[in-house]
């Protein structure tokens, strides 16, 4: 019966593939344990006051939704202009519309007051 | 991508553009609430035009991931009235209570267009990426008035109950893949059909459809899948709820249409017997639960949920080897939409003055308050009821006796149905008689809805008569797009 080893091996690697993520985040988070220093703020700043991992104050969210849509779009903008040459002016175009998009969201939220700390 | 797929992704291009439209026109004239609404409404029937100029064309784009047919064009044009006619309702709800209209109106359109790329979906992967964009927004909707502590409430419900039940499809989707190899619809319908040639169906396929089946479940709002459906329903602001019944169920029996009809229809032997079980329990369950209830609005989420198994018996009368089942359902979704659209409208009437409860000692001599108001809801639950000439009649007839010619457990399907749909009457009827046969309260002040508003009841309430005396009309263009193969 290979079907049923089909389902196990599935369902493992799903239930595995999230400690993965989850494990190698809180591995790749901690390894400065041990050289203190390394985790003091440069020059100026107030010293960091526990785990990276505790809770953070709800209006820092927009923020990071900010940074997570500006993020993915210099992925795709990095492509884009790796094939530049061979796109013509419809990449250009096409580009450009999505960049226009994501432009007005940001001013969207600006005019909304979004960015404006409170 | 070739420019031409553009073409046929044209409807949904322009909801988008109506969408961002709207946006640009708060940024413009913030809080102003008239430009935003004539935005979206005008935004709204340029993108039903373009639908209609699609309409009676088969065509694939994006190398067969996105398809335009007559299911396409049918869908489509429903949700855009969906958005309409929730759009013309809520103002009415939001301005007395000081929630913008603006953001409200762009999130639904970009809702709408989640719905509408599902209704055109030939591809799993894409069918999962426009499902989320659909039920997303909804959250954002069921918790737009963030500082109703019930809002809130049944937002996270919904959210949690919806986000779980987006991963258990996705992994039920996974399963799919890893067997046939392909995420495009055709090419796992014809190893699914060689696979079904051989008898017995493997494990991994008989567990990818049942992580399918409870992940599209819990978005129809099945029984056993329907725990988050009263709260949410009850919380979101009343037009929000509107939208909630009627856009994600239809969206989510577009997943159904696309995934188990287009996509598992080679199977369709291994899955009518859950179906025929999950429509069994949500009709028989949503009623029964219904009964109990003394807030008209969780009355109405349960009746919603009553609803999803009819619909589910066109499913089921389907999967039996009788193709009308589909355009049955789709029948059935049109006419659900007008007549709850309606109903839940007139509860917005009553609600529109902050604090107004939806308890059923709100309705009480509705009908001397308002003879319209009070007229217009008695419509609307006699057609949910199912009593002839009304729209809700002919929803039910076609999808019974799409069943009863599938014949089987089928007939007893059916009969249930028939059973249901009467005792269904008990709950609805009882609004009726709260509005006719009580006496309103004393302080009751006078009810004086907006002009749009009553432009979008008097849509509702015509749609629900003329549907249901010339069901010809609807079942002209359902028929038409219920030719799905599979």
């Amino acid at each position: 019966m290979t079907g049923i080893w089909y389902v196990l091996g599935l369902a493992a690697a799903g239930v595995g593939f999230v400690f993965l993520v989850i494990g190698l985040a809180w591995v790749l988070s901690h390894r400065n344990r041990g050289d203190g220093d390394k985790g003091l703020p440069y020059e100026s700043g107030i010293d960091t006051v526990g785990d990276t991992w505790g809770r953070f104050g709800v209006s820092f969210y927009i923020y990071a939704l900010l940074f997570v849509a500006f993020d993915v779009e210099v992925v795709f903008l990095f492509l884009w202009a790796i094939v530049f040459r061979s796109l013509l002016l419809g990449g250009l175009v096409s580009m450009g519309t999505f960049v226009l998009v994501l432009m007005l969201g940001l001013a969207y939220a600006w005019r909304k007051g979004v960015l404006t700390w409170r | 991508m070739n420019w031409s797929d553009l073409g046929s992704l044209a409807p949904i291009i322009w909801a988008v553009l109506t969408a961002a439209a709207v946006l640009l026109v708060d940024i413009a004239a913030p809080g102003r609430r008239a430009p935003a609404i004539a935005t979206a409404l005008m935004g709204l029937a340029v993108t039903a035009a373009v639908v209609l100029s699609l309409a009676g064309h088969t065509e694939t784009a994006f190398g067969g991931a996105y398809v335009v047919d007559g299911l396409t064009a049918f869908l489509d044009l429903l949700f855009v009235a969906i958005a309409a006619l929730t759009i013309m309702f809520a103002d009415d709800y939001l301005q007395p209570r000081g929630l913008p209209i603006a953001e409200f109106a762009a999130v639904l359109i970009f809702a709408i267009t989640g719905a509408m790329l599902v209704a055109g979906s030939a591809d799993l992967l894409l069918l999962f990426v426009a499902l989320e964009l659909m039920v997303l927004p909804g959250y954002l909707l069921a918790g737009y008035a963030r500082n109703d502590p019930y809002s809130t409430e049944g937002a996270i419900k919904y959210f949690l109950l919806g986000s779980f039940s987006s991963a258990i499809l996705l992994f039920g989707l996974a399963y799919v893949w890893g067997l046939t190899g392909s995420t495009r619809v055709d090419v796992v319908a014809a190893a699914l059909a060689q696979a079904a040639a051989k008898g017995s169906i493997a494990p991994g396929l008989a567990m990818g459809l049942a992580f399918m089946t409870a992940g599209v479940a819990f978005k129809m709002a099945a029984v056993p899948f329907h725990y988050w459906t009263p709260d949410a329903y009850q919380g979101s602001p009343t037009p929000v709820t509107a939208y909630l019944s009627v856009g994600p169920k239809i969206g989510a029996f577009a997943v159904a249409l696309r995934l188990f009809v287009a996509a598992l229809g080679p199977l369709k032997a291994d899955w009518l017997p859950i179906v025929i079980v999950l429509a069994a329990l949500t009709m028989t369950l949503g009623n029964l639960v219904a009964i109990t209830q003394d807030n008209v609005k969780r009355m109405l989420a349960y009746s919603s949920i009553a609803h999803t198994g009819y619909i589910l018996v066109g499913l089921a009368a389907y999967a039996g080897g009788q193709h009308s089942g589909i355009s049955a359902i789709l029948f059935y979704g049109a006419a659900y939409t007008f007549m709850n659209m309606g109903a839940f409208a007139v509860i917005t009437a009553l609600q529109r003055r902050p604090g107004v409860t939806s308890q059923i000692s709100t309705f009480a001599g509705l009908g001397r308050r308002s003879p319209w108001l009070g007229a217009l809801m008695a419509l609307f639950l006699l057609s949910l009821t199912g009593i002839p000439p009304l729209a809700g009649f002919w929803a039910k007839a076609y999808v019974i006796v799409a069943a009863i010619q599938a014949g089987g457990w089928l007939t007893a399907l059916a009969v249930l149905a028939m059973l249901n749909a009467a005792a269904a009457a008990f709950y609805y009827l009882r609004v009726v008689v709260y509005m006719y046969m009580r006496d309103p309260a004393e302080d009751a002040p006078p009810l004086s809805p907006g002009l749009l508003f009553r432009v979008g009841l008097a849509v509702t309430g015509i749609a629900t008569l003329v549907f249901g005396l010339f069901p010809a009309i609807l079942n002209a263009a359902s028929s038409a797009a219920g030719v799905l193969k599979g």
